[in-house]
């Protein structure tokens, strides 16, 4: 019996939460989304993501919904790739940008995109030194 | 590491990632947020399987309506409103003394949102997928449903074009109910099929 299979061993119906985590439903919310606008039709999304799912097997360690929400990013990914919305590039480097975001906001205060390039002002000041910081000695010749 | 209090720990790779394509679509004018959040919202609170338990318990107590859930289910799904992604096109098979039916989506995860709401763990993993057609009697087993030798099982896989809902039988001693009261009874197995209904002495 695989790690996967343990759910099976508990009370059915109790009430799970539907996501794990907001970025799941972020991602599940975003696919039925752009089906909803008309980009594409249910069952071409459900060859995408089974396709997916054949090729990027559950890993050792992972829970059945990080395994189906890993696998449904992929899937997505490949989803607006392939309708010319958002190439892979655009999302690694967007991705870094919020990263990037994310080291430069204070803590407690909101994560903003611009905050990618320059950090917001914040309370963290530097205390004046009356001295140099650093010293290049001159060469005696 | 001296500026350790002064940022925010970034999330893992994965949740930039949706992050990035969620900020990038929203620029585009393809993503409206605000119906973002209503999704989420339907999907988290507002769908379930309690939708398709008004359903089952509307065909135990009313056989017209049985009989049009039969013969075309996304239409008599509809007439209580419920519809929309994933529950165009609705197949309801019925549970008798002599068959008994469970669905599966052997490819992915394709499961009746309208109805049932998001699909649970185990449905989505692939042990039941994998295994519940090759053993159907196995696996219910390891539901602890015990489905009787002289009963047949019939596997259904749902797929993108359609999807798959149970009607089970109506437990016995039920007799004079209402649908109200039936509705209590049916549990989100018994409409996937690796259950049954709840019986009216466990309530």
């Amino acid at each position: 019996m695989t790690q996967a299979y343990s759910t099976l061993e508990q009370p059915f119906d109790t009430e799970e939460p539907v996501f794990d985590h907001p970025w799941q439903a972020q991602a599940f919310s975003l696919i039925v989304h752009l089906h909803r606008s008309g980009l594409f039709a249910w069952p071409e999304w459900v060859k995408v993501f089974s396709d997916v799912i054949k090729s990027a097997p559950p890993q050792p360690g992972e829970s059945d919904n990080d395994t189906y929400y890993r696998q449904w990013i992929v899937a997505m990914e490949q989803m607006v790739a392939s309708l010319g919305l958002v190439g892979e590039e655009d999302i690694a480097q967007r991705a870094h940008e919020w990263r990037q975001a994310y080291l430069n906001t204070p803590h407690g205060q909101p994560i903003l995109l611009a905050n990618a390039s320059c950090a917001p002002a914040h309370d963290h000041h530097h205390t004046p030194t009356r001295a140099p910081v650093a010293v290049s000695p001159a060469s005696s010749c | 590491m001296a500026h350790d209090h002064n940022h925010t720990a970034p999330p893992n790779e994965i949740e930039l990632r949706v992050k990035a394509l969620e900020s990038l679509l929203t620029e585009k004018g393809l993503i409206d947020p605000d119906a973002m959040n209503e999704l989420i919202d339907t999907y988290e609170h507002r769908v379930g399987p309690r939708n398709g338990a008004k359903v089952v318990a509307k065909a135990w107590t009313d056989p017209a309506y049985k009989a049009r859930l039969l013969a075309d289910g996304t239409q008599a799904i509809a007439e209580l409103g419920y519809s929309g992604v994933q529950g165009e096109d609705m197949v309801v098979v019925e549970n008798t003394p002599d068959v008994h039916n469970v669905t599966v989506c052997t490819l992915c995860s394709c499961y009746p949102w309208p109805t049932l709401g998001l699909p649970p763990s185990w449905y989505k993993a692939a042990p039941y997928r994998s295994r519940v057609v090759i053993d159907p009697r196995g696996v219910l087993e390891e539901f602890g449903l015990t489905i009787a030798e002289s009963k047949e099982i019939r596997v259904w896989d749902s797929s993108a074009e359609l999807r798959y809902l149970v009607l089970p039988e109506r437990p016995e001693g039920t007799d004079g109910w209402s649908e109200e009261q039936l509705v209590d009874l049916v549990t989100r197995d018994s409409m996937i099929g690796t259950g049954l209904p709840l019986q009216p002495t466990a309530k």
